[in-house]
């Protein structure tokens, strides 16, 4: 009987593989965050200098403009001192916590000043790479990082040009769905399938890469 | 009312990109409580992909200056907090009054004035976070009060199914000595409902769901999945009578989350047709 059902039931083809993992640079900032908690300022200087020009390239990114992006990122890691007892390693990482925190830093200066179309004429064109100067950094981490980048990079040019431009307008522009959806004169439901598909194809892709639990 | 697939996908982006309705707010928290574990590592796995859309953004070297500016903001922080300010200058009249050193002490002040300045308002923001979670979490008890409600209706009507007279049974068996499990399934041909439910199940990781197949023909058909509360025990509405009492057998795997369309593993508990 077992045997029967073991014929009828075992698909070897069907059995899928999670690989869970996350990067050593990833856990050695989910670290740093945890001294900084604990108001380990030499950590905090650690963190600064191993995740400015990410945060900086974030910021500048949204807003544009070297002046504004300076001051929010001040804001950013005052924020990251006061508040790195909040991070909690298991909803995600400690880039991805940065990450939100400095895009609602900078979405909140944006908001203040900027105009749809200007967020619009933004957010759909390629960003422009900048230098990123001389200064030594941990070659492992920045290497991590780089692959990082260029994993997502690459999983962003292969969406559709309409998936990509959809997630770039609601992540860097912070547009809602609803303001996509008026400002490109497309319905609402369209917006909302593209953004599940491109976030859909983004997770499979970059899952490899960026890890999860474990 | 439980949402679909798709439909909890899309209140997890518009909840990741902070653009929910105070409803929509509440129905995906509600949501989120009744997929539990597996929901919380969707959400975890979006928010993890909808982060990574900043690495699209290029690097960028911070202005001169900026790290100096920070630390201070920091030190400034410390000092406020009772710790040391370490190489911080304090001016005084000691310091002789000439004009360099006051510009100097002015500088100094109005960093640190910036920083605290910087400071008060994050505090401001701090609260006003603090205050949001609050009422997320007020609202997550009234989401759980209702969920308690509608779990005790269906634990009612389960009643009734599982009592009526024209309720069939099948016991579905350990395959191995060493699994503790058992699972029982009911099903009423009157109403049309049938339901499983298993005891002593171990807990699985969070990536793994048991699976429950019917098999007719040498042809599997899933009906459903389930996880184990903390009692280990769990239940099952499986979507028709039919299937089960059409099926040949009854089985349980535990499969890869969310599921699989055939099944990957050995049972663990069968039942065949009487």
């Amino acid at each position: 009987m077992l045997a029967y059902l073991a014929a009828a039931l075992i698909d070897p083809v069907a059995r899928t593989h999670s690989l869970n993992r996350r990067g050593t640079g990833q856990i050695e900032l989910d670290a740093l965050l945890q001294e900084v908690a604990a108001g380990d300022r030499d950590a905090f200087e650690r963190l600064y200098d191993r995740t400015s020009r990410y945060v900086f390239g974030v910021l500048f990114r949204i807003l544009d403009d070297r002046q504004r992006a300076a001051e929010a990122a001040q804001e950013v890691y005052t924020q990251v001192w006061e508040t790195a007892g909040d991070f909690d390693p298991d909803r995600g990482s400690a880039l991805t916590w940065l990450a939100t925190i400095a895009r609602s830093r900078a979405l909140d200066r944006s908001r203040s000043s900027q105009s749809y179309e200007r967020a619009l004429e933004g957010m759909q064109s390629e960003p422009e790479a900048h230098p990123t100067g001389s200064r030594p950094e941990n070659p492992e981490e920045a290497a991590a990082l780089r692959r990082r980048r260029e994993a997502v990079r690459e999983a962003m040019t292969g969406l559709p040009d309409e998936q990509r431009a959809v997630l770039r307008l609601s992540y860097f522009g912070g547009l809602s769905q609803r303001e996509i959806a008026e400002e490109t004169d497309i319905p609402l439901g369209t917006v909302k399938s593209r953004m599940r598909s491109a976030m859909g194809k983004l997770e499979n892709r970059l899952r490899p890469t960026l890890g999860g639990r474990g | 009312m439980p949402v679909d697939d798709d439909r909890f996908r899309d209140l997890c982006i518009g909840y990741l990109s902070d653009e929910l309705s105070a409803d929509e707010r509440r129905a995906f928290l509600e949501e989120l409580d009744r997929r539990g574990a597996e929901g919380r590592e969707e959400l975890r796995s979006l928010r993890e992909a909808y982060g990574a859309v900043s690495l699209d953004a290029p690097a960028a070297e911070p202005p001169d200056g900026l790290k100096e500016s920070v630390m201070e903001a920091v030190d400034a922080d410390a000092g406020d907090s009772g710790g040391g300010t370490p190489g911080r200058a304090t001016p005084s009249a000691e310091d002789g009054g000439g004009g360099r050193w006051v510009r100097w002490g002015l500088a100094a002040a109005a960093v640190l004035l910036l920083g605290l300045l910087g400071l008060n308002n994050l505090r401001l923001r701090g609260s006003l976070e603090r205050t949001r979670a609050a009422l997320d979490s007020a609202e997550r008890r009234l989401a759980r009060a209702d969920s308690l409600q509608r779990r005790l209706a269906a634990l009612e009507q389960d009643f009734t199914t599982v009592a009526a007279p024209s309720t069939e049974s099948r016991l579905l068996s350990a395959t191995r000595d060493t699994f503790p499990g058992r699972a029982r399934v009911f099903v009423d041909p009157e109403t049309g409902r049938a339901l499983l439910y298993a005891r002593d199940l171990p807990i699985l990781p969070p990536d793994s769901v048991y699976q429950l197949w019917t098999i007719r023909d040498g042809e599997p058909e899933s009906a459903g999945t389930f996880q184990p509360g903390a009692d280990r025990q769990a239940q099952l509405e499986i979507p028709t009578a039919e299937q089960v009492l059409g099926a040949d057998a009854v089985a349980v795997t535990v499969e890869p989350a969310p599921g699989s369309r055939q099944p990957s593993t050995q049972p663990i508990l069968v039942a065949s047709s009487s």
